[in-house]
């Protein structure tokens, strides 16, 4: 117990940047929450998957996607051509990762003018490495063959989660750019 | 009547066939009963905050956490 106490005696910055990113990611998640709960009061689709289904559409018809079709309903948007299309759900609006990312900026920055700076940056690119893995999810799909499960399976889960973790990598050195020391 | 003197291999032979085959008859013939096969029933959506991708992030960002807070330490 005493060397648990000293550790955390030793380690308080730590803690306190455990607590800001447990804080922040939950409290962020409980916003989202009550986003979607309003969206679907109101008979609508949140906005995130429909830009993202918008954004995966048009990366894939410059893919070579010929007559890819779009279209957007309450519970998630199909994009593809007839026959080939995939259902883009909310879950694959990348937001929560996003979000994961976002509370680790806070975590370790705190609420500052850089933190935010770095919240919105971090939604723009996870949501650009989330439209590159969709799009390119429709072009395999219309391709046909097994490409589009091993990729769906394993390479673009990694790729998603892999642009967070490469933005926590980096985070220290977009500190040093924006003249934080 | 003829008798024979069965020596041990026979006997092993003997013992294969009348007790330890009859153990494996049908052995690739399938045993499911359609009535007792368990068939996933609906749940429904239950609401799941957390999945396993995002518990293993959290986890990678409290280790990422850590190992900053570390090098802040020691320089």
């Amino acid at each position: 117990m005493n060397a648990l106490l000293q550790w955390a005696a030793n380690n308080r910055p730590f803690l306190f940047f455990i607590g800001r990113f447990l804080i922040t990611f939950f409290g962020l998640s409980i916003l989202y929450a009550l986003y979607l709960k309003y969206v679907e009061l109101e008979g609508d689709l949140d906005l995130v998957t429909y830009w993202v289904s918008r954004g995966s559409h048009e990366l894939a018809r410059a893919l070579g996607v010929a007559d890819c079709e779009w279209a957007c309903f309450m519970d998630g948007c199909y994009v593809g051509r007839p026959g080939h299309m995939v259902n883009i759900l909310e879950g694959c609006n990348g937001l929560k990762l996003a979000i994961v990312y976002a509370a680790y900026v806070i975590g370790i920055g705190g609420w500052n003018w850089r933190s935010l700076l770095q919240m919105a940056v971090g939604l723009v690119v996870v949501q650009f490495f989330n439209v590159i893995r969709i799009g390119s999810l429709i072009a395999l799909r219309d391709g046909g063959g097994d490409m589009y499960f091993y990729f769906l399976k394993y390479v673009f889960g990694v790729w998603i989660y892999g642009s967070v973790i490469v933005l926590w990598l980096l985070k220290p050195r977009i500190d040093r750019w924006l003249g934080q020391k | 009547m003829r008798w024979y003197l069965l020596g041990s291999r026979d006997m092993g032979r003997l013992r294969l066939r009348r007790e330890i085959l009859p153990y494996f008859e049908g052995m690739f013939e399938p045993h499911l009963d359609p009535v007792k096969i368990y068939m996933p029933q609906e749940v429904g959506k239950p609401a799941v905050p957390l999945d396993g991708g995002l518990t293993a992030l959290l986890l990678a960002g409290g280790a990422a956490g850590y190992r900053q807070f570390k090098k802040k330490k020691k320089a």
